[in-house]
């Protein structure tokens, strides 16, 4: 019994010690700098009780900011599941259908590992790339905007606030998709090929057997991406502060961003603190949200 | 599926198997081509393969010495996280003590908690540990922000192991710690293996952590191979209010510089001119702010040739690759006003070239400047 407590001793303070000193002592001492006005140059700080959260909810950057992850939790998940969902039906049922059933496209292996390319760069190599595909002379998208004759259409995207935030959606659905087209095709390829031709010799359409058949049978799969994806939106920092830096003028601004400029610019530690604390409730009401969305269906079911 | 519909199928894929191979490939042509290809018509093949580029970004850029810090920091992370996880998945999933379900769930919990809320903190643990700007103290920090899912997956992991092998470990005499690392740990390699690739993608990927904790001395010899691509490609110019901005180039003629505040959409302060010598062989003109206490948004008026000055930031100066030089000195900034860099968006306005004098307009476009004239 000794030696057993000895081995679970041995084997269980390693891991808490590492654990506790960089991750829990930071998260419980987050909401204790939240409540005062620290700017972490001295050691003599104030406690100012919830003023710093008073003065978050009359911040009107932090709330524009805010808005911004909202618009990126409602698009993101949508526009990158919906495109997966497209592409992957493509991919797995959009070839031939003889007596020997429905086949995928020819050269499905070849799309797959393409559209997989984005997920292989770290998220810092994307960020800078599409920075330049960008930029208003040299980028590859008003170069071919101006190739095609389009020229009326070449605008500086990332420097006009109308567009900005539009910019950094597209370029986050571009690195995401390719994961979700290969998720979901493998998912599939575990639905019985028979329940497709069924559905085929019975005149339904490619449309109606995507939204009938594909995705109420991929529905526990789509809650899976959709939780990954509702992570990155609420993150959205590499991304953001790699193109845009939050402008022009706050227009494409999240609330990770806001924190630490408001922490490592301004040195407002208590302030960005209670941002931090809010961005986790934030969390937390998604996470609960998600829960209860997901308990209702399992109940109906 | 008929053929029309097949072809139509394969219209789509082709489509958005371009949209995700084109920049990458853009990207890869980018880098045989000069400075003056890439400044132009970006569909412009490269002349000749510049290997030498790539040579410059070994020799200049250093990019060899920030590749190998990320493979230094990556590998002792994970290395560590998989020992560390391992040992607590197992003990949480075989062993039953006083206090396990409050361990278990002190890890598990960390998956629930969003790492911008430990940013501020955490990076004044690194500091009094004496490891900020250093490798192992990112490596610890990797490893420590690894271990929530780590451990959630492998206690589940080692939970579905069976325990008839351990049990028989045991009657032949087999200790707590060989049972460990001979019996259960290679039994359990799918799993590693699995989670390993996971916590290879969330530490190769991390962007936050590093930019936080890589501050302060020494963080330049420590900078890694993602934080660094990002301070190679061109920067706007840092210019802050009261920055003197000296325009060497001839071309470019008494820049008036005038730029007005902008608070919550309403404009209320101006930045005017306050000191500008036309006469003078190197041309300056100060701005500072009008009233003080600035606190608002803000739009600059630049001049036209600055927007194109910002390829390429040696240490302060700017330098155009038409080797236009604007050096730009952070002279005593005017109390009150916060120091700001000169963003997209921003309207800068000048006044024309030396003869007309006239007044023009141009907003700051990301990165890259465009004129509005």
């Amino acid at each position: 019994v000794r030696g057993k407590r000895l081995f679970i001793a041995v084997f269980l303070l390693p891991p808490l010690l590492l654990y506790g000193v960089f991750v829990v002592s930071p998260y419980a001492q987050a909401f204790q700098i939240a409540g005062t006005d620290w700017r972490g140059l001295s050691p003599e700080f104030e406690f100012v009780g919830a003023d710093n959260f008073r003065r978050l909810l009359g911040d009107g950057y932090f709330w524009n900011a805010l808005r911004h992850n909202g618009v990126l939790l409602l698009l993101l998940p949508v526009a990158t599941i919906l495109l997966g969902l497209f592409l992957a039906s493509m991919i797995s049922v959009g070839g031939r259908a003889d007596r020997a059933g429905v086949h995928g496209v020819r050269g499905a292996g070849v799309y797959r590992v393409v559209y997989f390319f984005p997920q292989v760069l770290s998220v810092a190599i994307i960020g800078v790339l599409w920075k330049e595909m960008y930029a208003p002379h040299t980028g590859l998208i008003n170069g071919t905007l101006r190739a095609v004759g389009l020229d009326g259409l070449a605008r500086p995207w990332l420097g006009d606030p109308r567009f900005a935030f539009w910019c950094v959606l597209v370029v986050l659905v571009w690195a995401n998709v390719g994961f979700y087209v290969v998720l979901f095709g493998a998912a599939m390829q575990s639905i019985p090929r028979d329940i497709y031709e069924a559905a085929l010799l019975d005149g339904a359409s490619r449309a109606t057997t995507l939204v009938r058949i594909t995705v109420p049978l991929l529905w526990d799969t789509i809650q899976v991406a959709w939780v990954y994806l509702a992570i990155i939106a609420i993150d959205g920092f590499a991304v953001v502060q790699i193109i845009t830096d939050g402008g022009p003028s706050y227009s494409s601004d999240v609330v990770g961003l806001r924190l630490y400029r408001t922490a490592f610019g301004d040195a407002q530690f208590g302030y960005a603190s209670a941002i931090g604390v809010a961005m986790f409730f934030l969390t937390l009401s998604v996470a609960v949200l998600f829960l209860r969305a997901t308990h209702r269906d399992r109940v109906e079911r | 599926v008929s053929r029309p519909g097949r072809l139509c199928s394969h219209v789509f894929l082709v489509v958005w198997a371009l949209l995700t191979t084109l920049p990458l490939v853009w990207a890869v042509l980018g880098s045989f081509k000069s400075d003056d290809e890439i400044l132009t018509d970006p569909w412009r093949l490269p002349a000749r393969l510049r290997w030498e580029n790539w040579a410059r970004a070994w020799n200049e850029a250093h990019i060899g010495r920030y590749f190998l810090n990320s493979a230094i920091v990556v590998t002792g992370a994970l290395t560590l996280t998989m020992l560390l996880g391992a040992m607590a998945g197992y003990v949480l999933a075989r062993y039953r003590f006083r206090g396990h379900r409050v361990v278990y769930f002190a890890f598990a919990g960390g998956m629930m908690f969003p790492v911008f809320l430990a940013l501020v903190p955490l990076f004044f643990v690194v500091r009094n540990l004496g490891l900020l700007g250093t490798l192992p103290g990112l490596t610890l920090v990797y490893a420590a922000y690894s271990l929530p899912f780590t451990v959630f997956f492998l206690t589940a992991f080692f939970r579905t192991l069976p325990s008839s092998v351990a049990e028989a470990a045991m009657v032949d005499g087999c200790g707590h710690f060989a049972l460990f690392f001979r019996v259960m740990l290679p039994m359990a390699r799918p799993g590693l293996v699995s989670v390993g690739i996971f916590n290879f993608l969330f530490q190769w990927n991390q962007y936050v952590l590093p930019i936080v904790l890589l501050q302060g001395a020494g963080a330049e010899l420590c900078g890694l191979v993602d934080r660094k691509l990002n301070q190679l490609s061109p920067q706007p110019p840092a210019a802050h209010f009261g920055d003197e901005i000296e325009v060497v180039d001839e071309a470019v003629v008494p820049a008036i510089f005038e730029a007005e505040a902008e608070r919550d959409h309403n404009i209320a302060d101006r930045l005017v001119v306050q000191h500008h010598e036309p006469g003078a062989s190197k041309r300056t003109a100060v701005c500072e702010h009008h009233h003080g206490g600035f606190t608002g948004r803000i739009e600059w008026r630049v001049i036209p040739a600055v927007e194109r000055l910002c390829h390429g930031n040696e240490g302060g100066r700017l330098r155009h690759p038409d080797r236009n030089v604007f050096a730009i000195h952070g002279r005593g900034r005017p109390s009150n006003t916060t120091p700001r860099q000169l963003r997209c968006g921003d309207v800068v306005c000048y006044a024309g070239k030396r003869k007309t004098r006239r007044m023009r307009r141009a907003r700051v476009r990301s990165s890259q400047y465009q004129p509005l004239t």
